[in-house]
């Protein structure tokens, strides 16, 4: 350990933020342009930051029962390449950023920024991953679609560490992932599509539609997902207009730098639209 | 005050100072390295691009704590090397170069690309280059250079 904040091990990095440090710093690629300052100035972050970049025992997958656990200090590139890493995930990293910031950006940093426009969070709510939450007091696990509260505004209390994440394995899912954007690589999503389902039967036994940049948080429908639940393909594409209603309703996205609300609702509806006639 | 311990070009270094410094004005202000570039300063253009453990990084998003035990390399070291000058004779070959100031960058990409895949397709330099912009030769000289050096530095990568 290194100046009392650059600890080696999870242990540490608890001990720290019991003691009162934080903010926890991981890759920094969110935080280190946030708190910029100009003509060569230290960005503010406070001398109390717990940088956990370094901590080898966080940078792991391994596969544990039904789930593919991912240690929260993974870096994104590590991910792209991995075996185990499930389908979805892949395909919203391969659109996240550039090599050089996915070789430095985590998990864990994507989800305690919580942006409603995250690529891998997007991917990480569709699959309804949850994420495990530790401190000095104790351990608990918290489902992704409770975790955000807020642009930027998550559960996370003070003294505790994003650890892991926990995601479903989707090997029976058929997933879809598009992401709008101003380039192809290093933007920030205008909006966002991920969309997931599971058929046996030739019935739809799990649906999932997660929607990035339309809200304050990625935004799932819990009660509209229900609602296709037990119909064939042919069923859910016939009621396809009823769906975009019902999801004309929740989906209430802002006009801001990178596009507007018009353009975002419709983009969203559509790309919904092209994810049921896929199905 | 943090005191951070790293490589730094082959040699290991001490930095004593602020943990939230950006590691680009620590290798530019602090050890005279100027042939990393500030372009952007937010991720976008890739210019400060630099090597840590051989993976690419932008320099200008990287906290100077975060390379504690690790080893960066910049240009200035790169250069020394037999992959450097087959990088650099194929950029002159090709005019991949014109104001220069992404070019820096450009040569550390392609390394990172390189010594991952050392017989590219031409869309997975593209691939590589994704986090690197340049504003004069329009890409097209800078992926010819990099496929022309993995030819014609066969056995390097």
């Amino acid at each position: 350990m290194v100046a009392d904040r650059i600890p080696d091990t999870k242990a540490e990095a608890l001990a720290l933020l019991a003691a009162g440090g934080g903010p926890v710093v991981s890759g920094g690629t969110d935080l280190m342009v946030k708190r910029r300052r100009w003509g060569g100035l230290t960005p503010m972050i406070p001398d109390k930051a717990v940088y956990v970049a370094n901590i080898a025992e966080l940078s792991y997958v391994k596969k544990t029962g039904g789930s593919v656990e991912i240690g929260a200090e993974t870096p994104l590139a590590v991910l792209l390449d991995h075996p185990f890493t499930p389908a979805l995930l892949r395909a919203a990293i391969r659109e996240t950023a550039g090599p050089g910031i996915r070789n430095t950006a985590t998990l864990a940093g994507n989800l305690v920024n919580a942006s409603p426009a995250a690529d891998p969070a997007l991917a990480l709510h569709c699959l309804s991953a949850s994420v495990r939450l530790e401190s000095a007091r104790g351990v608990r696990t918290v489902a992704l679609s409770d975790f955000a509260t807020g642009p930027g505004r998550t559960l996370l209390l003070p003294d505790e560490l994003l650890t892991a994440i926990l995601v479903p394995a989707d090997d029976a899912w058929k997933t879809m992932f598009v992401k709008v954007g101003g380039r192809k690589a290093d933007a920030i999503a205008k909006v966002s599509f991920a969309g997931a389902v599971k058929l046996d039967g030739g019935v739809l036994t799990a649906f999932a539609a997660a929607f990035g940049a339309v809200g304050p948080t990625i935004l799932r429908s819990f009660a509209i997902e229900a609602k296709v639940i037990g119909l064939s393909p042919a069923d859910v594409r016939e009621r396809l207009t009823d769906l975009s209603a019902a999801y004309a309703d929740v989906i209430r996205p802002i006009d801001d730098q990178r596009s507007d609300a018009h353009y975002r609702k419709t983009v969203a509806l559509n790309l919904l639209a092209d994810f049921i006639r896929s199905i | 005050m943090a005191r951070i311990e790293f490589t730094l070009n082959r040699e290991p270094v001490v930095y004593e100072g602020d943990a939230a410094r950006r590691l680009i004005d620590v290798i530019r202000d602090d050890f005279g390295l100027k042939g990393t570039k500030e372009g952007c300063g937010e991720g976008e253009c890739g210019a400060c691009s630099v090597l840590v453990d051989r993976a690419v990084v932008p320099s200008c998003l990287f906290p100077v704590a975060n390379v504690h035990g690790r080893h960066v390399v910049t240009i200035e070291d790169f250069r020394n090397t037999l992959r450097y000058r087959a990088l650099e004779r194929a950029f002159l070959e090709e005019g991949a170069v014109q104001c220069g100031f992404c070019t820096p960058g450009m040569i550390i990409a392609a390394e990172a690309l390189l010594s991952k895949d050392p017989h590219p397709a031409a869309e997975a330099v593209v691939e590589g280059l994704a986090g690197n912009l340049c504003r004069c030769t329009g890409y097209n000289m800078i992926v010819r250079a990099i496929l022309r050096a993995a030819k014609d530095g066969d056995g390097l990568w």
